[in-house]
């Protein structure tokens, strides 16, 4: 019993006419604290069982009694705050705060323990689907178990906060079926099962949870009674109580020890490592496999929610705000590897910077005697980018070599060639004949030919179809231009037309990107009478000193030109790099033209398989720096496709020149956990708010996140300055209010305080209008009281209304007695 | 009932999709879901079963009545000696009042401890007189899962006999009646026998010496005696009329009938309470010689019916006694006889018995 109990509405419970019942009825339940720890249990073992469920099925290991003492003493703190008053506001800010700062605390060991599921779930899908070439994330905690244990307490923390409201409030196990019924049911897509321990937990609480809300006495109210009561006029009179916490430890007792017999009964019938190869496969989950494995070959996945997946973007620059390849195979290239320099294979040719993008403004090129103009192609008539000029200057090389190559398209865009540098202008044009044509030379027609008609009707390489190239690879250089330097004339006026359409064409720098440039061009140290190798090589020191890679540089913003964005952000992909580079060396006078394709890499051959049954010599023939080596065939996937430039030699003509920077970013392999909260793969552009930050589009990358935490952690800091700040300027104004130069005013003043608090907290109180009323209540309701309220009042009445006051030694007795029942009034309870 | 189906449906339901999951996935834990949802209503029904068969359950409360207003305790005492806690055991509880034959039924619902039970206090406050009982209508188990439940007639019943409350302003508003009884109080303190004369008649043998009328006897040169009639022995008559009225009438004609019966029990003076009863058709006349018999007086009244008429039991007095009529009647002062000599509450009325 507290001081004194605030009167409630109406508690009279009319048992019959005449026959009430005054006091609240008295039976023996539990106290408060037990009724929260047994509530705790219950969202403990749903929680805890679902996520021990998911994580004993794919074998992940974690520290259990650290992340189970933790999530417990979560569940207690929850349950023991829950309809606590402003208590359980005050808690929940503290706690978000201290979540926020223990966030980014284990900002690393988060994601990793995130990775580390993600990994073990992608490992599994792999090996179920049998889909090899999965990415896995990289992993920075250096302890494992540890980082899963984080990330499961963190994970854990927030799905007690939503179990608890649902046991709280409504015991509706079908809520936590939905809540956690994904952890427990995905494992089993895959014929994984869980421990034992975690399912009889789980399935003790599921069944807890059934039988408490089945018996109606689960509804914790903010006034804890101990009982309700309902009596409605016409019905029935209702007295029930609200929880037990006895009663339900002893049923999750019985059902736990039930379900543990059950689980054991189960075991005996069907063997829990076997239970699931000893049935046959279900049809319809079969189909659903298939399906499921299309999908996630095609890169649809929960996890890998990007916006773009790799290969060509044919010059779509911009509205990329992240690129995740699906790692699955585009090309399969089968070639006889010459170099350990990088094979790039040609898609797109981009000319004209436009608008933030490359276009092919073939159209209004001149045409020249040796180019070949392609009809029908989806951009329409259009001028073949190759050009016999560079094949015919490698074919004549006395030291030169000859090569083919065989390139099946698996999963590339179908409209593009794919094919290798130094290749003659026909075999390109072969492309959109429609004509079946063989591309080897008349003297070279033991070279097995494998394309089809049906391989060359879009212009580029169908699905599944191969095609055959003949290509003449540069592998003596300087041979190649001592050659160029020494033409005839013929060449020679050949050479100075394809040189005069690569600078009429291939050097404009569009107005929207010049200001950027001209400055990226002063900070890269050009100096006006660089060579054209010095400014090559100062574009690509400055990318590599200053400029980092990275597959999620964040969506430009329309606002702003492509380029212009990428020299003042410096990060970003190939693309970026690319576009970049053509515009400052087209700034410096070289003509340069913006290509994306393939590249294989000498790693990528040396991982490759070796085709013993092809022969060497059908596929090169020639000087080779690496000598006779083999056919292999090569893997391409998607995460191959690259943007580059090809700078226009005045001799040797287009180059491909590499101006990637190898400088990653430092959280290029870390993703952000919340980064799967922020991506959109729909890639809409509205709600964009501009400088990258775009609220439509969730388009956030970490800084943008961080950036809002600080922001709510400081709005957050301030309300809770200010709100401290308004109650103590309250306080010393009352203070002040009492410690005046009148005794009699410091007396009614300190009795003032006490009776508003008083009244605040009691209604009934609240009624009493004079001072003998007030102290009589006060003195009834006191569990001490020593005092003579009369008296007190009386002297409480003359120092108000008495023109003299009262005696000074009356006021400091009063104030003895007032400072008494101020502590009264302090424990006095609700 | 309509719940009970409604977790039937939903259980059936929850049944139904694991059965799905187990025949799409052939997962262990289907498996172990569905022979748990298999055997555990079987479980829990069998063991709310023998918990239904062992439980015991018993009124408690004071044996001594109580007075109006004033709060008490009854306690009813539910034992479970099973080693099975029941979450919801419900009770349908009737409290009546037996005289005026109110009553109400709730239902009650409370969790049964392994091994111990519940002990449930009601903190009862009663505001009219009358035979207050408690009666366990039925108790109903649910089991575990809420599908099923089963039903138990319990006997026990606690009766509670609720006196008015004496009102300490009844001695000012009888000053009239104890004005006449002035004479009797002097010589109940004196510690005679107060007496009067009731008639004179020859002297017979075996007469007291004292109560030879001497005057007489010489006037008359016979032997007269006083025949002497004691008070004590001509007790006071209350008449209570157990008239039905919903207007609070019969709470006010026991009240302050009980307040003067205490009065006279406070002077010592004996006093009869007197009602027709319908239920066995006769005049009950009760002697009251001290507290413990008016109490057990109104006890017996609380078992009696109310019958409509305003003055019935006031009629069947005088005819069954006749001249020996004289009493106080209490009742509806509307229906009185003459000016009455005390009036309580709003319609209660007492007035001396005369013969009509």
């Amino acid at each position: 019993m507290g001081f004194f109990h605030k009167k409630k509405q109406n508690t009279d419970i009319v048992l019959s006419d005449g026959i009430v019942m005054k006091q609240p009825l008295q039976m023996e339940t539990s106290s408060w604290l037990r009724n929260c720890m047994v509530k705790s249990l219950l969202v403990f073992s749903v929680v805890f069982g679902s996520i021990g469920c998911f994580l004993s099925s794919f074998e992940m290991d974690y520290y259990i009694i650290l992340t189970a003492g933790i999530l417990f003493a979560m569940a207690l703190l929850f349950t023991t705050i829950y309809y606590r008053g402003w208590i359980m506001d005050v808690v929940y800010i503290v706690f978000l705060f201290i979540f926020f700062f223990a966030v980014q605390a284990f900002w690393t060991y988060i994601n990793s323990g995130y990775y580390l599921l993600i990994n073990r779930v992608l490992s599994t899908v792999e090996d179920y689907f049998e889909l090899p070439g999965m990415q896995y994330y990289e992993i920075a905690a250096k302890n494992e178990v540890l980082a899963v244990s984080v990330v499961v307490i963190f994970i854990g923390t927030v799905m007690m906060i939503v179990a608890n409201v649902i046991i709280s409030r409504t015991m509706n196990v079908w809520f936590l079926l939905i809540m956690t019924g994904l952890l427990w049911i995905l494992p089993m897509y895959f014929r994984l099962e869980a421990d034992a321990f975690y399912v009889i937990l789980m399935l003790t609480g599921y069944i807890a949870v059934w039988s408490i809300r089945s018996s109606g006495a689960y509804g914790m109210d903010r006034k804890h009674r101990d009982y309700k009561w309902k009596d409605k006029r016409g019905k029935q009179l209702r007295i029930w109580y609200v929880q037990d916490a006895a009663t339900m430890l002893e049923g999750m007792g019985i059902f736990a020890v039930a379900v543990l017999l059950l689980y054991g009964l189960a075991s005996m019938i069907g063997q829990k490592d076997t239970f699931s190869i000893r049935y046959r496969q279900n049809p319809y989950k079969e189909e659903s496999e298939v399906l499921a494995q299309e999908l996630t070959s095609k890169g649809f996945s929960i996890f890998n929610r990007y916006e773009a997946v790799g290969g060509v973007a044919k010059g779509q620059l911009g509205g990329v705000g992240s690129v995740r390849p699906d790692y699955q195979t585009d090309l399969i290239v089968t070639f006889a590897p010459y170099s350990y320099e990088p094979v790039y294979l040609k898609a797109y040719t981009g000319i004209d910077y436009v608008s933030g993008d490359f276009t092919w403004r073939t159209n209004e090129l001149p045409l020249m005697d040796n180019d070949l103009i392609i009809e029908d192609t989806p951009y329409g008539d259009v001028k073949s980018p190759g050009s016999d000029y560079e094949a015919g200057l490698c074919k004549a090389s006395e030291r030169g070599a000859r090569g083919s190559m065989w390139i099946q398209n698996t999963g590339a865009d179908v409209d593009s060639p794919y094919a290798p540098y130094h290749t003659p202008a026909l075999d390109m044009a072969a492309l959109a004949s429609s004509v079946m044509k063989t591309t080897e030379d008349e003297d070279d027609s033991d070279l097995g030919v494998m394309y089809t008609d049906l391989s060359i009707i879009t212009g580029g390489i169908a699905q599944n179809e191969t095609m055959s190239y003949t290509f003449y690879p540069p592998v003596n250089e300087a041979e190649l231009r001592r050659k160029a330097e020494t033409l005839s004339e013929e060449e020679e006026q050949e050479r100075l037309a394809h040189l005069q359409q690569a600078e009429e064409w291939y050097l404009n720098v569009p107005e929207e990107c010049y200001a950027a440039v001209a400055e990226a061009s002063q900070a890269a140290g050009i100096r006006p009478g660089d060579t054209q190798e010095e400014i090559i090589q100062k574009v690509k020191d400055y990318f590599e000193a200053e400029f980092q890679y990275t597959t999620r540089p964040g969506r430009s913003p329309r606002s702003e030109d492509f380029v212009t964005h990428f020299l003042r952000e410096k990060k970003g992909y190939c693309t970026y790099f690319a576009t970049a580079a053509a515009m400052l060396y087209r700034y410096n006078g070289i003509p340069t033209r913006y290509i994306e394709g393939y590249v294989i890499t000498y790693e990528d051959i040396m991982t490759s398989d070796l085709n013993e049954e092809l022969d060497y010599k059908d596929f090169y023939q020639g000087f080779s720096p690496l000598g006779e080596t083999g056919v292999v065939e090569v893997e391409v996937t998607d995460a191959r496709a690259h943007a580059w430039v090809e700078v226009f030699d005045p001799y040797l003509g287009w180059m491909p020149e590499e101006v990637t920077t190898a400088a990653v970013a430092p959280d290029e392999d870390l993703e952000s956990f919340w980064d799967i909260f922020g991506d959109d793969p729909s890639g809409n552009e509205e709600g964009e708010l501009g400088d990258g930050f775009n609220l439509g589009n969730m388009d956030w990358n970490l800084d943008d996140i961080r950036g809002i935490w600080i922001g709510l952690l400081a709005v957050f800091c301030l309300l809770g300055l200010f709100t401290a700040g308004r109650k103590g300027y309250r306080n010393w104004k009352l203070y002040q209010s009492w410690h005046t130069e009148s005794m009699n005013e410091n007396v009614l003043a300190y009795y003032h305080i006490i009776s508003e608090r008083l009244r605040r907290k009691d209604s009934d109180y609240a009624q009493c209008p004079t001072y003998q009323r007030q102290l009589q209540y006060i003195a009834v309701h006191c569990e001490e009281w020593n005092w003579d309220a009369g008296y007190m009042a009386k002297l409480l009445e003359r120092a108000c209304y008495s023109r003299n006051g009262i005696s000074d030694f009356d006021c400091r007795r009063l104030m003895i007695e007032l400072t008494d029942i101020e502590k009264k009034v302090k424990k006095w309870k609700h | 009932m309509g719940k009970r189906i409604i977790r039937i449906i939903g259980y059936f339901i929850l049944f139904t999709v694991n059965a799905g999951l187990l025949w799409f996935f052939h997962n262990f834990l289907n498996f172990v879901i569905m022979a748990v949802m298999v055997f555990l209503p079987i479980i829990s029904i069998v063991a709310t079963k023998q918990v239904a068969d062992r439980l015991k359950a018993d009124w408690r409360g004071p044996y001594e009545t109580m007075k109006k207003g004033e709060e008490f305790f009854v306690h009813l005492v539910l034992t479970n000696p099973t080693w099975i806690g029941i979450m919801n055991c419900r009770l349908n509880l009737q409290v009546s009042n037996l005289f005026y034959g109110t009553g109400r039924i709730h239902d009650l619902r409370v969790p049964l401890r392994a091994g111990k039970g519940q002990t449930i206090t009601y903190p009862v406050t009663v505001s009219q007189c009358g035979m207050i009982e408690f009666r366990i209508q039925s108790i109903i188990l649910e089991d575990f899962l809420g599908v099923m439940a089963f039903r138990r007639e319990v006997p026990s019943v606690y009766l509670a006999s609720v006196l008015p409350r004496t009102d300490a302003g009844m001695e000012t508003d009888l000053n009239g009646f104890t004005e006449g009884m002035e004479e009797v109080e002097e010589s109940t303190r004196k510690g005679t026998d107060f007496s009067e004369v009731q008639d004179v008649r020859e002297y017979q043998p075996g007469d007291k010496m004292q109560n030879i009328h001497w005057k007489l006897s010489v006037k008359k040169d016979i032997l007269m005696v006083k025949e002497r009639v004691s008070m004590s022995s001509r007790q006071l008559f209350l008449l209570l009329e157990l008239h039905d009225n919903e207007n609070g009438l019969m709470e006010e004609v026991l009240e302050c009938t009980y307040g003067i019966a205490k009065l006279m029990l406070q002077y010592q003076l004996p006093l009869s309470l007197v009602w027709w009863s319908t239920r066995t058709q006769e005049l009950v006349i009760w002697k009251v010689d001290y507290a413990e018999q008016l109490a057990e007086g109104y006890r017996m009244i609380y078992y009696e019916e109310l019958y409509p008429q305003q003055i019935l039991g006031k009629e069947m007095y005088q005819t069954i006694r006749g001249s020996e009529a004289q009493f106080l009647w209490v009742g509806n002062r509307n229906f009185g006889t003459g000016d009455p000599i005390m009036e309580y509450g709003k319609s209660a009325g007492v007035f001396y018995g005369i013969l009509s």
